[in-house]
Parts: structure tokens; sequence; C-alpha cells
């Protein structure tokens, strides 16, 4: 089973990656996203081996058409184009194999996936980078004086480059901090700050002689990002599983489920909701034949603890936990209860940039059972990165 | 801030500006020298829509008269990944010459731009953005060594060396 799953993995990077000599696109948006958010709606790639350790094992790829299609044509990722499949990106789509206890094959999968409401993804979003502009503006302001001062012919012709070098190291330079600036270009600057009551720089200034302002500047755009951290997210999906030796649908569902975050988005710890439903209609395996005779009914409401890295923002853990309600509303069995109710959880570990192990796990309070299934989830570009050696 | 990333951006760069037609929504704002001498605010004109960028030079003739060594310069932008948002603004001698916003990966053209001239630009974007002009500036800005920021606000000022 492993060799299947390195296989098929090589064979995806074959295909994705190491046939491409195009430049790489990174897609930083979504490297920031929660595991939780990319098993509901993924940007790129996924590669997942659910329930390895249960009866009823799936290995699923999902995608989306937009990153297949950006693979293939990077000129995709320019900005008009960007807006034009703007649907496209918003789509996902999947397929995979289900496997036995034994490793067996035991029918294919395959399903769609739309997000109606994406207002996480601030890449989209113009409102975004009028924000940011707004939180950097006397940045902004103390940049367009200096292109004054470089312009006049009256500024001393040695000290030009001396001041448009620096000036971009401090915007630019992580380690270049305002008292590495010469003395002449402090003073221009500072007079500049001064005059034209650039409030907060001069308080970093005053508060931090040492003050990296290239870190300020980033800080501004991280904070403004970080505010489109709770955004709400909707989903609708429609998914089928087909019989073991014919390709007709043997479990048809459709699944609506919302995200948004619900606690303080700079904090690092951080809370989502998420709810879900999922009506089922399968094949009733008592009735000859094949059909989609039973139906039933399955809610779910919980809260996603996200635990994020201080330093880069990555979240690398999170924990889930749910209460679900399921009916059965066609094709009741003799030893089944038409309503269920269950809690569940689930624990979810980053092991690499794009690796989560998670553990899922379901408890029904009236028998006591108690199941479990240990899943992997990996991205594309994070399994190419492996195999080339780079992570 | 933007951090030069020249050897990824290069090869994008270049392949995405050589094809490009202008921005379809470039915001002009004229200003004459002397309304900037007085310190007046800049007229700003309305947005143009989907026409390509128009000519402003707003430069007063006293300012025109010093011009020996003055031709047109040309900024590819390129956005990547998302959205972007540059304005640019020509100064010379301390004053405001002529100032356009870019919405969208186009190019933005400014007339009349002398040695010792300064183009400063200032923005945003939320994926990448590469910067590509056709004349020789401080810091370079042609075709093989680009100006490119990553996702964030976006500030450069190029001097005009040539």
């Amino acid at each position: 089973m492993k060799k299947l799953f390195f296989s098929l993995s090589l064979s995806i990077s074959l295909l994705f990656g190491f046939g491409q000599t195009n430049e790489v696109p990174v897609l930083t948006a979504d490297s920031l996203a929660t595991g939780n958010y990319k098993d509901v709606l993924t940007s790129f790639f996924q590669l997942a081996f659910d329930r390895f350790t249960g009866p009823d094992k799936e290995l699923k790829f999902s995608s989306n058409p937009y990153a297949i299609m950006m693979r293939a044509n990077p000129d995709l990722a320019v900005d008009t184009n960007y807006i034009k499949y703007r649907t496209l990106r918003n789509l996902n789509f999947s397929f995979g194999a289900r496997l036995n206890e034994s490793y067996k094959f035991n029918g294919f999968s395959a399903g769609i996936n739309y997000a109606i409401i994406n207002k996480r993804d601030e890449t989209i979003y113009r409102e975004f980078l009028y924000l940011v502009m707004a939180k950097n503006k006397d940045y902004e302001i103390l940049n367009e004086e200096i292109a004054r001062v470089l312009s006049m012919s009256t500024t001393d012709a040695a000290l030009k480059p001396r001041l448009n070098k620096q000036f971009h190291s401090l915007y630019e330079d992580d380690a270049f901090n305002f008292s590495m600036l010469d003395p002449d270009v402090k003073k221009i600057i500072e007079d500049i700050i001064r005059d034209k009551k650039l409030s907060g720089i001069k308080k970093l200034i005053s508060e931090d002689g040492n003050v990296n302002i290239h870190d300020a500047i980033t800080k501004g755009y991280e904070n403004v990002r970080q505010s489109f951290r709770n955004r709400p997210l909707w989903t609708v999906a429609v998914s089928d599983t087909s019989y073991q030796d014919q390709l007709l649908f043997s479990n048809l569902a459709i699944t609506t489920q919302f995200l948004k975050g619900i606690s303080d988005p700079a904090n690092n710890h951080g809370v989502e909701l998420d709810l879900k439903g999922t009506v089922n209609f399968l094949d009733d395996s008592l009735r000859a034949g094949n059909d989609l005779k039973r139906s039933l009914l399955n809610v779910e409401g919980g809260l996603n603890y996200v635990w994020r890295s201080k330093k880069t923002d990555l979240s690398f853990f999170e924990f889930k936990m749910s209460a679900s309600y399921g009916y059965i509303f066609n094709g009741l069995y003799a030893d089944e209860k038409r309503q269920l109710f269950t809690l569940n959880g689930g624990l979810r570990i980053r092991v690499f940039d794009d690796i989560w192990i998670p553990l899922q796990f379901r408890y029904e309070p009236k028998t006591g059972n108690v199941f479990g299934f240990l899943n992997v989830k990996a991205n594309f570009t994070a399994m190419s990165k492996l195999l080339a050696g780079k992570s | 801030m933007p951090t030069p990333k020249k050897k990824a951006a290069k090869k994008g760069a270049k392949k995405s500006a050589a094809g490009k037609t202008p921005a379809k929504d470039i915001t002009t704002i004229k200003k004459s020298a002397k309304a900037n001498s007085t310190g007046k605010k800049a007229a700003v004109a309305k947005p143009s829509g989907n026409k390509k960028a128009t000519n402003t030079i707003g430069v007063s003739r006293s300012i025109r008269s010093l011009d020996t060594t003055s031709a047109g310069m040309d900024l590819n932008i390129i956005f990547k990944l998302g959205l972007g948002e540059i304005t640019a603004t020509h100064f010379r001698e301390g004053n405001k010459i002529d100032r356009k916003k870019i919405t969208q990966s186009g190019q933005v053209h400014f007339d009349n731009v002398q040695v010792n001239d300064v183009i400063s630009i200032n923005g945003a974007c939320s994926g990448s953005c590469t910067l590509i002009t056709n004349r020789q500036t401080d810091p370079p800005s042609d075709s093989s060594q680009p100006r490119a920021y990553t996702a964030g606000s976006i500030f450069d000022n190029l001097l005009v060396e040539q």
C-alpha cells in the first residue's frame, strides 16, 4: 500500500511539477490558511489518504481547475486573468479510489465543490489594497518627500546616491535599522517627519532609535491581512461513490459547509465556527439491484481551535470539537436507529509546511462506542519539495 | 516594503511586459509647476475607464525650457496572483510634474522625463508585482534588472540617470 501511495504521489509530482520548466507560481495567500480551511477549499493541490486505520479507506486527490491551467500557462497568474477566472479559482474537484480493509479496490469517488462566499481570499479584494495603503500612509508621504529632495539640483550631488541607497535599504532591508543611517541622511528624513507631521513614524523612532522601518511596514500589511482571517467561507459540494464493479452511483452526497472566525484575528490562538450539513442518497442493500432509495441527513456544528506560530503566523496545531445529529429518512435497517447523536473530535498537526496529520474520533453517547481514524493530507507543492530534497 | 527578488521576477516580467497593452484603468493627475510651488492641491482627473493612458503633461513653459535631454519614460507594471494598484509621480526640481495611477497590469507613460528627475512609486499589491522601465535609473529598473515587489505595500524611488 505504501508503494501505491508513494507511486501515486510521485506520478502526480512528475505530471505537474518536474515536467515543467516554467517558474512555479507561489500561492502565498494559501500558505497561511488553516488546515481545516484547506480541507473545505484547497486553492492548489491536495493529496489525502483518509481513514487509513479504518475499514473504509480512501486515497483522494483534490485541486482546482485554475491551478492546473496555471501550471500549463503561467501567464494566467497575471491579475487580469486572475480576476477573469475567479469562478474557476473558487471551484474544486476531486477524485479518488476507495479501498477496503485489506487495501483492495472498493469503488471510485469523485466530486465538485464550489465556494459561494470566499471572503478570506484577500487577493481579490480591492478593499484590501486600500486598507494596506491607508495603514502605511505615513511611509508613502515620506517616500514622496524623499523623491522630491532627490529631484532637486540644490541637493548635494554626492549626497543623492547615498540618500537614495540608504532610504531604499531603510524600506527594503530587514537588517537595516534607522540608527544605521548616515547623520546627514538621517537629518533629511527626520526633518521631513517633523515638517509633514508623520506622527506614526515619529513615535516609532522616539520609542526605539534602532527601529527597523521595513519590519514596521510589513507589520502594517500583516495587520490588515489578519483582519481578513475571520471572514466567512461558504461552500456547496456534490460527491459520489461508485460501486466496486461498475461506474454507477452508490452514494450521492450533497454537502454545504460554512466557516467563520470568531476570535480576535490578531491573536495567535484563534477559534473558528464550523457548520456542516449533508444529505446522502445511498444504495439500499436490502433491495435487489442498484438504487439510491436510502436517504439520510447529517448536521454538524463545532468549533475549531487554531494555534499559530508567533513568528511565522502558520497554523501548526488545530483541535476541533463538534456535535452531529443524523436522521435516516428512508431505508432504515433492522439494527439501526432512525436518529443518531454523536460527539466528534479532530486533532490536526502540521508536520511540514503543507503536510498535515489529522486524527479524527467519534463518540456515540447512547452506545458508548468510540471510533478513531487517522488521515494524512499533503499539499502537492510540499510533496514536490520533499521529493526534490528541498524541504 | 518590497524586497527585490530579481532572479525570480526576471523571467515572468520580461515575458509579460513585452506583449502588454496599455493599462485599461489609469487615473491621471495634472499639476503645473506653478501650482506646486505655491502648495496648491493638484487637480484630480476622472478615471479614464477603459481608455488608454492619456497624455497628461502639465509642465509649465519655464520648466520645459530647461529640458535639453528629455525623452519619454515607460513603466511596464505586471501584477500577479492578486490585485494591485500603483501611483507613479514624476518629480523635477522638487515639483510634482505629473502623476498617474494604474489599477491593473499595463503601461504608464511619462513624457519629457529628464536626467535627475525622479519617479516615485507608491501602492500595494496582494500577490506580486514587477516593474520595468525603458530608462537607466538608480536603482536599475530595466528589463535585465526589473524591480520586484512582494505582497504588501509598494514604495520605490527611481532616479533617472540617462
